[in-house]
C-alpha cells in the first residue's frame, strides 16, 4: 500500500468521525435548546401515562394523538459505544440521543393536541423501535377537550 | 371515534365487536436511503424517515377503522401500536385495538 493509500484508509473514518463530533455536538445543543423552550410553552398541557382523566374533569371530546421522530446517532457517537461495548456499562452517547428523541416524541403530540384545542393528555405510551439506520420513538396518548 | 383508553369519556358501550386490526409493510426509498446514510454521519433526525412512518401508521390506522366500520362499530378502543423490522429494508407498522358501539351516557 502506497501512503496515500493508507491515508485514505484510516483518514477517511477518522475525518467522518470528527465531523461527527463537531456537527453532531453542535446540532445536539440546538435541539436541546429548542426543546427546553418548547416544553415551557407548553407546559400548561398536562399529560399523564394513567388512564384517568384528572379529578373534575368533563370531557366533551376525546381523540388518539400521537408524536413520533426517528433519530440516528452520529459517528462520534457510534464509535464512544463501540469502545462502551468493550467495557460495559451506561452508554451516555445513546443515552442523551434517545432522552432528545423521546422529549422531541412528547412534544410533537403535545402539539398536535394543542392545535386541535385539546388540553390534556392521559394514558400515554411509548414505542421504541430500530428501522434501518435510525432509531423510531413513537409517543401517543388520549388527548380530552374540557366540556 | 379512537382512542387508547379502555373506555370512552362520556359514552357507555353498548356492545363489543372484536379485535380490528391493520397492518403496512413500509419499504424504504433509496434515495432517501442514501440521503438518510449521509445523515449518520452527522447524526440528528431523519426527516424522510419519520415522513414515511407517519403515512405508514395512519395507513394502518385506516385499515383499522375500515375493519371497525365493516363490524358496524363507531369506536375503537384500547388502540395500541407496534412497530418490528422484518426484513432489513422493511418495517411493519401494526395497529390494533377493539371495536364497540358506543352510545352517549344519559341518553
Amino acid at each position: 500500500m502506497g501512503i496515500l493509500e493508507i491515508a485514505l484508509y484510516f483518514g477517511t473514518p477518522a475525518v467522518l468521525i470528527v465531523i461527527g463530533l463537531i456537527v453532531g455536538t453542535y446540532n445536539e445543543r440546538r435541539h436541546y435548546r429548542s426543546i427546553r423552550q418548547r416544553e415551557e410553552e407548553l407546559r400548561s398541557l398536562p399529560i399523564h401515562s394513567g388512564e384517568t382523566l384528572p379529578e373534575g374533569f368533563e370531557a366533551a371530546e376525546v381523540k388518539l394523538v400521537s408524536g413520533a421522530t426517528v433519530i440516528a446517532e452520529d459517528r462520534f457517537k457510534a464509535l464512544l459505544a463501540g469502545i462502551r461495548n468493550i467495557f460495559g456499562g451506561h452508554m451516555r452517547s445513546y443515552e442523551s440521543l434517545l432522552d432528545r428523541g423521546r422529549r422531541e416524541a412528547v412534544l410533537r403530540m403535545k402539539e398536535a393536541a394543542r392545535s386541535d384545542g385539546f388540553s390534556v393528555i392521559v394514558n400515554t405510551r411509548f414505542e421504541t423501535a430500530r428501522i434501518a439506520q435510525g432509531i423510531e420513538i413513537l409517543a401517543y396518548g388520549t388527548a380530552a377537550k374540557q366540556r | 371515534m379512537l382512542t387508547n383508553l379502555d373506555h370512552l369519556p362520556g359514552w357507555r358501550i353498548k356492545e363489543h365487536k372484536g379485535l380490528v386490526q391493520g397492518s403496512t409493510v413500509q419499504s424504504k426509498h433509496i434515495g432517501r436511503d442514501i440521503f438518510a446514510g449521509l445523515k449518520n454521519i452527522v447524526g440528528g433526525e431523519l426527516k424522510g424517515y419519520t415522513e414515511l412512518l407517519e403515512e405508514a401508521r395512519n395507513e394502518a390506522l385506516r385499515r383499522m377503522m375500515d375493519q371497525a366500520k365493516t363490524a358496524g362499530a363507531n369506536a375503537v378502543l384500547n388502540i395500541r401500536f407496534a412497530t418490528s423490522t422484518i426484513t432489513p429494508g422493511a418495517a411493519e407498522i401494526l395497529a390494533y385495538g377493539t371495536a364497540v358501539i358506543v352510545e352517549q351516557e344519559g341518553v
